[in-house]
């Protein structure tokens, strides 16, 4: 502080910083596009906002509400790759440069590399994608009002003053930007001459405030200060701490370094005078650099600092892959891109598989008219079906929601929907799963209702009202196919008796009895038909599924109907009653239904393969090329990866 | 700053005054008086036309729901200063204070409303709506909870104090936000019913049901002034108290006690339904303490619900219905939809503590419906209550509509001065004389939850008239022949609030003397240990009479309620 400012470059020199600040923050968005993409993040953190006083009512009554305010506000953007990218680097540089002036604002130079850390450890926060989602813009925050304390000269009793107040308004702002704040401001307090201990006291109110505010003021805040250092992940909580420490330890080490030197100075003057002035006495040798050479260092430090960033992320990247992978599964299908939901679950490594995944895969399957052909191409486990309870991860209930409106048992998906409601607040998801539910249910009244909520959603507005001038023309929606198909669907005999089961205050649903007279109100239930025919082969229970197949003739769509117009069976269902047939050696003869010769010729081509190997794995070797997708091959080999 | 400056900036502040008072009186110069009549009322949300208001009513804002560029609305009426007010987009809201005065100026009188809309054709004018002021006004406050449509999980809920002639509301609880003097919170517990006493907010109760934290049990919360007090009113085993009725002495105050379950329908417009698979009353005597029954209240062949003191204290009416589960507290989706519960009356002498002459008031065979939530107006005239067609949770039930009954009628044996000579058991058996008659202010919806004006002329009650779904409050004027007016919905600042709202009103309740206890001292008092009285089983296994005069005395010095178990 107490040394003359210096520029960092002037003239030409300046061209390699503004090169290597350029490029770092080129990679950082590279990262941010490709390596997190923003719509994940939105998806994830499911940032809900509404444009009502009502809404925005809630965030202004607590510490850190303006921040979660904004932060949801701006996070809808977030849902758009390209904006979004913009907007979280346009964080990653404003953390840089406010880390810079800082750093700058103490040491009265501006320290090496430091600006770069913070963006690059704040990218890989991001990166984990369950981060706090107003940490970014806490953190700005928090840099920008220590700026603020750094550059504003005032006595001592005003510095206490600007602190106190930067402290309380920080706080309320954007509560754990005070963590970031606090620390950086107590440094510029320590490293004042003549010292004064008011840094420790600095340190001792950031602490004490949101203890003392959370106890006396609003014990109820969804993210209060014990969370700011304790977050779900060890490496999540590792970022929290590098992030918040990484900045006032270096600064320590950089004043605590400048200081060795001083005192180390003075007492080698002391102890060594004579010798001491003999050296200072002494020529020295200007240490000059051509222009080639000084090109040179610039470019490798340049080369350096890109190449370690770039490993830093690839590591950061590499960590998150699954759960990125698993994310791209997830969004795609919230929204309803079935074939994106394929393609990205292609992506899923064995290990990282989990159930939701493979309902989402089946029922994109279904949707796209293909589960009863290849549904042996990705991972199965021994069921395709949702359990009927609530969970407390949003996604799971999201496609139970969907899974239940689907198949036509409204009344559940109400349940569900409301539970998702009050555990997760008003997501626009969630609202347009209960106007649909309600449309469907014929109370046009409470479709409104949450359309009208909905309709202050920045991303689902539009449409909530569209559908709002449509339920004006036409309150029963009579004339939409998809409504007309739901209600065909939708279970109008309360059969709860009949599926529910209390054992031990437990709720039990036998969802083949769900299935079962759901094809007795609408025995066209494709949902119903295809989703259950799957769970019999997975089980496997092919007497049950010869059952059901009966009920083939009265499906429709491409799965049924070749282009020629001609009637096909898929061909898992062929191979399933191929199977039963050779079993039990009684012909399957069911209207609407036909085994194809092909199909036939493939079973005894794989059962011959398969008497030709003692053993399972070189069986399996043998099939895997030319049966691995196939029917066949799971019955033998059962639930698994055989991609 | 030059003397130049300071010329330009003042003259531009007064040329910014200029103009908003030149654009105020534009705005208000608008000649309305060539609009074209379009010949039928505007549409507008909520719908306060043809209604009766209270005298101490909120500004009644709402929106215009008609095509147009501006609206506008001017209210009058015979008497004092009325009010114009122009809207860009429909929202219509009155002054507070010239909304007051003009109420006041027009008590027993009516009041005129005109609706204009410009659209490119110019203005247009709607018909005149035409409300009345009663000269009778409405209790001050209304307290309700305001809560999520709850299934398995409840989130955030509020118990909130609203007055009436303004829109000031006051969270007098809330499960996440209120805390204790040592930053406590509730955990999440579930804030329950509330009843008071004689429509006083200082003196009332109040049920919790634990929360995340488990440290709480399922209490009753009694408060007196600004005190408030944990009651344990379990046995073990049992379940706690539930519904309740304040004795107009304020000495005690009847509960139920019932085994809730829910369960989810999957069909019909109603997901949820919550039978009760055993109940009954019992008092609980505010002195003392203790928790006593009798086995008229408490037969084990029925199950007894939602007491209901008469305003003298003399009677108690309550609901009950045949035990007709497979087993006592076993649940059947077979039976669930026939259990029908029936009106009942029992008397009482609060001297001696003695109840007598069980018997029907109104019969849901024969009326067709399951009868819950009885009350009475406080000048004993009327007692309205819910019938629906099976059950007892009638904010569940769809059919759930308001019923009333005239107690002072000739044809009600309770009217009569003197013993009947009926006897409970023939009475049950003939089932009801008094014919309920079905109120006007239902809707095709469910209507649940009413309460009674301390001058009994109002009536407020949660209705889902508007989606099926959420309940908003509702208020209806009640004239001395108990017939109703046209229910309107309580007034909001911003008149689309309900609209989007997606959280339900329930429970209203209507009190003439605000609450003082604060949120801390409640939450102070459910995390309490509490105080454990005497409490008695479910259903009383002993004899009934045997135990009834087994014990001493607890409030009278003759027959005496007896301190069950």
């Amino acid at each position: 502080m107490q040394e003359p400012p210096q520029h960092e470059c002037s003239g030409e020199s300046c061209l390699w910083p503004r090169i290597r600040d350029l490029s770092v923050l080129a990679i950082l968005l590279a990262y941010v596009w490709g390596g997190i993409d923003p719509r994940l993040l939105h998806h994830q953190q499911a940032l809900i906002f509404l444009d009502t006083p009502e809404f925005a009512r809630q965030f202004f009554a607590a510490p850190g509400g303006p921040i979660d305010y904004l932060t949801r506000l701006v996070g809808q953007a977030l849902s758009i790759h390209w904006l979004g990218t913009v907007i979280l680097g346009a964080e990653l540089a404003a953390v840089a440069m406010l880390t810079h002036f800082y750093c700058k604002s103490l040491t009265g130079r501006a320290v090496p590399l430091v600006r770069f850390v913070t963006p690059l450890l704040a990218v890989l926060m991001l990166g984990v994608y369950s981060h706090q989602p107003t940490l970014p813009a806490s953190m700005i925050i928090g840099l920008a009002m220590a700026l603020l304390y750094a550059r504003l000269r005032l006595g001592e009793a005003g510095r206490m003053t600007l602190f106190i107040v930067l402290l309380l308004a920080g706080y309320y702002l954007a509560d754990v930007a005070i963590v970031f704040f606090a620390p950086c401001a107590a440094i510029i307090q320590i490293s004042r001459r003549p010292a004064r201990p008011w840094g420790l006291a600095y340190l001792a109110m950031a602490i004490s405030l949101p203890v003392l505010a959370q106890r006396y003021w609003v014990p109820y805040i969804t993210f209060g200060y014990e969370h700011w250092f304790m977050q779900e992940s060890p490496i999540l909580t590792a970022l929290h701490w590098l992030l918040f420490a990484f900045l006032p330890l270096t600064m320590l080490l950089v004043l605590a370094a400048g200081l060795f030197k001083r005192v180390g100075l003075a007492i080698w003057r002391r102890l060594f005078p004579r010798l001491a002035a003999a050296m200072a006495a002494m020529p020295r040798e200007p240490q000059t650099r051509t222009p080639a050479e000084r090109h040179f260092a610039q470019v490798v430090a340049t080369a350096f600092l890109l190449i370690a960033a770039g490993g830093v992320l690839a590591m950061g990247y590499s960590r998150e892959d699954s759960t990125r992978k698993l994310l791209y599964v997830e969004y795609y299908f919230s929204h309803e891109q079935w074939q994106e939901v394929l393609d990205s679950a292609r992506d899923l490594s064995p290990d990282d598989y989990p159930y939701v995944a493979c309902f989402d895969v089946d029922f994109s399957l279904h949707m796209l008219g293909r589960l009863g052909d290849e549904m042996f191409r990705f991972p199965q486990k021994r069921s395709v079906l949702l359990d009927f309870h609530d969970d407390g991860y949003q996604p799971y209930m999201l496609s139970l929601v969907d899974f239940c409106i689907r198949l036509g048992r409204i009344n559940d998906a109400e349940h569900f929907a409301q539970e998702s409601l009050t555990m997760f607040g008003p997501d626009g998801r969630t609202l347009r799963q209960l106007a649909v539910i309600n449309i469907v249910k014929r109370q046009p009244g409470a479709a409104r209702k949450f359309l009208a909520a909905l309709a202050h959603d920045p991303l689902r507005g539009a449409w909530a009202r569209q559908m709002l001038s449509r339920l004006e023309s036409d309150a029963d929606l009579q004339s939409d196919e998809e409504v007309g198909l739901l209600r065909r669907r939708m279970q109008v005999r309360d059969d709860t008796a009949e599926v529910q089961e209390r054992v031990g205050g437990e709720v039990t649903i036998d969802l083949e009895k769900v299935f079962l007279n759901l094809l007795d109100r609408d025995p066209s239930n494709r949902t119903a038909f295809e989703l259950l025919m799957a769970q019999y082969m997975l089980y496997p229970d092919l007497e049950r599924a010869r059952k059901l197949m009966s009920k083939i003739k009265d499906m429709t769509g491409p799965a049924y109907v070749g282009p020629d117009g001609r009637r096909r069976t898929p061909q898992h269902y062929q191979e399933a009653m191929a199977i039963y047939a050779d079993k039990t050696g009684q012909p399957v003869n069911i209207p609407g239904f036909e085994i194809e010769p092909q199909t036939l010729q493939r079973m005894k081509e794989f059962q011959s393969i398969m008497a030709s190997h003692r053993d399972r794995d070189s069986a399996l070797k043998a099939l895997w090329d030319k049966y691995r997708d196939s029917y066949f091959f799971y019955m033998v080999f059962g639930p698994g990866d055989y991609r | 700053m030059t003397t130049r400056t300071q010329v330009i900036l003042g003259a531009s502040a007064a040329a910014c005054v200029l103009a908003v008072v030149g654009v105020w009186w534009w705005r208000g110069s608008v000649d309305l008086s060539s609009a074209v009549p379009v010949g039928r009322a505007a549409a507008i949300y909520p719908d306060y036309s043809g209604l009766v208001v209270p005298p101490n009513i909120a500004p009644l804002n709402f929106q215009v729901r008609e095509p147009g560029q501006r609206f506008c609305a001017k209210v009058s009426g015979d008497r004092g200063q009325g009010e114009t007010v122009f809207s860009s987009d429909g929202r219509i809201q009155w002054d507070a204070g010239r909304w007051r005065d003009l109420l006041a100026a027009n008590r027993g009188r009516q009041m005129r409303v005109e609706v204009f809309a410009r659209t490119d054709q110019g203005w247009r004018r709607f018909e005149t709506i035409v409300n009345r002021v009663a000269a009778e006004p409405i209790d001050g406050y209304v307290v309700y909870r305001v809560i999520p449509p709850i299934y398995n999980i409840w989130g955030e809920m509020s118990l909130v104090q609203r007055a009436l002639d303004s829109f000031d509301e006051k969270t007098i609880l809330s499960n996440l936000r209120s805390f204790d003097s040592s930053g406590k919170t509730l955990e999440n517990a579930c804030v329950n019913c509330h009843t008071f006493s004689q429509h006083d907010g200082r003196k009332m109760i109040l049920h919790v049901r634990p929360g995340d934290g488990k440290t709480q049990g399922p209490a009753m919360i009694l408060v007196d002034g600004g005190r408030a007090v944990k009651v344990e009113t379990r046995s073990d085993g049992e379940p706690p108290a539930a519904y309740a009725s304040w004795h107009p002495s304020g000495k005690l105050l009847a509960f139920s006690r019932n085994k809730l379950r829910q369960i989810f329908h999957s069909s019909g417009v109603e997901v949820r339904d919550v039978p009760d698979t055993d109940s009954d009353l019992a008092l609980y005597l505010v002195d003392s303490g203790k928790v006593v029954t009798h086995p008229l209240i408490s037969r084990p062949d029925r199950l007894e619900t939602f007491p209901e003191w008469s305003p003298d204290g003399r009677s108690l009416y309550f609901c009950s219905a045949a035990m007709i589960w497979p087993e006592r507290g076993k649940f059947s989706y077979e039976a669930n939809p026939k259990i029908m519960y029936d009106l009942m009356r029992v008397e009482f002498d609060l001297a001696t503590g003695q109840f007598s002459r069980l018997e029907m008031v109104v019969s849901a065979a024969v009326l067709g419906k399951s009868c819950s939530q009885p009350r009475i107006s406080p000048d004993g005239r009327f007692l309205m209550f819910c019938g629906h067609d099976y059950g007892s949770f009638a904010v569940f039930q769809p059919s759930s509509d308001l019923y009333m009954i005239d107690l002072k009628s000739p044809r009600n044996p309770a009217s009569a001065s003197g013993p009947s000579a009926t006897t409970a058991a023939s009475r049950i058996a003939t089932g009801s004389e008094i014919e309920p008659v079905r109120l006007s202010l239902n809707s095709d919806r469910c209507e649940s939850y009413h309460s009674w004006s301390s001058n009994s002329r109002w009536v407020v009650f949660a209705s889902k008239r508007e989606d099926g779904v959420f309940a908003r409050p509702y208020l209806s004027y009640v004239d001395s022949d108990g017939n109703t007016s046209k229910p309107f919905p309580l007034p909001q600042k911003d008149p689309s609030l309900y609209e989007r709202q997606l959280m339900t009103y329930n429970r209203p309740e209507l009190i003439n003397v605000p609450m003082r206890v604060t949120s801390g001292e409640l939450v102070k008092a459910i995390n309490s240990a509490g105080t454990r009285p005497a409490v008695t089983g479910a259903t009383p296994k002993s004899a009934p009479d045997a135990m009834w005069r087994a014990k001493q005395p607890s409030f009278g010095p003759a027959s005496q309620p007896v301190e069950a178990k």
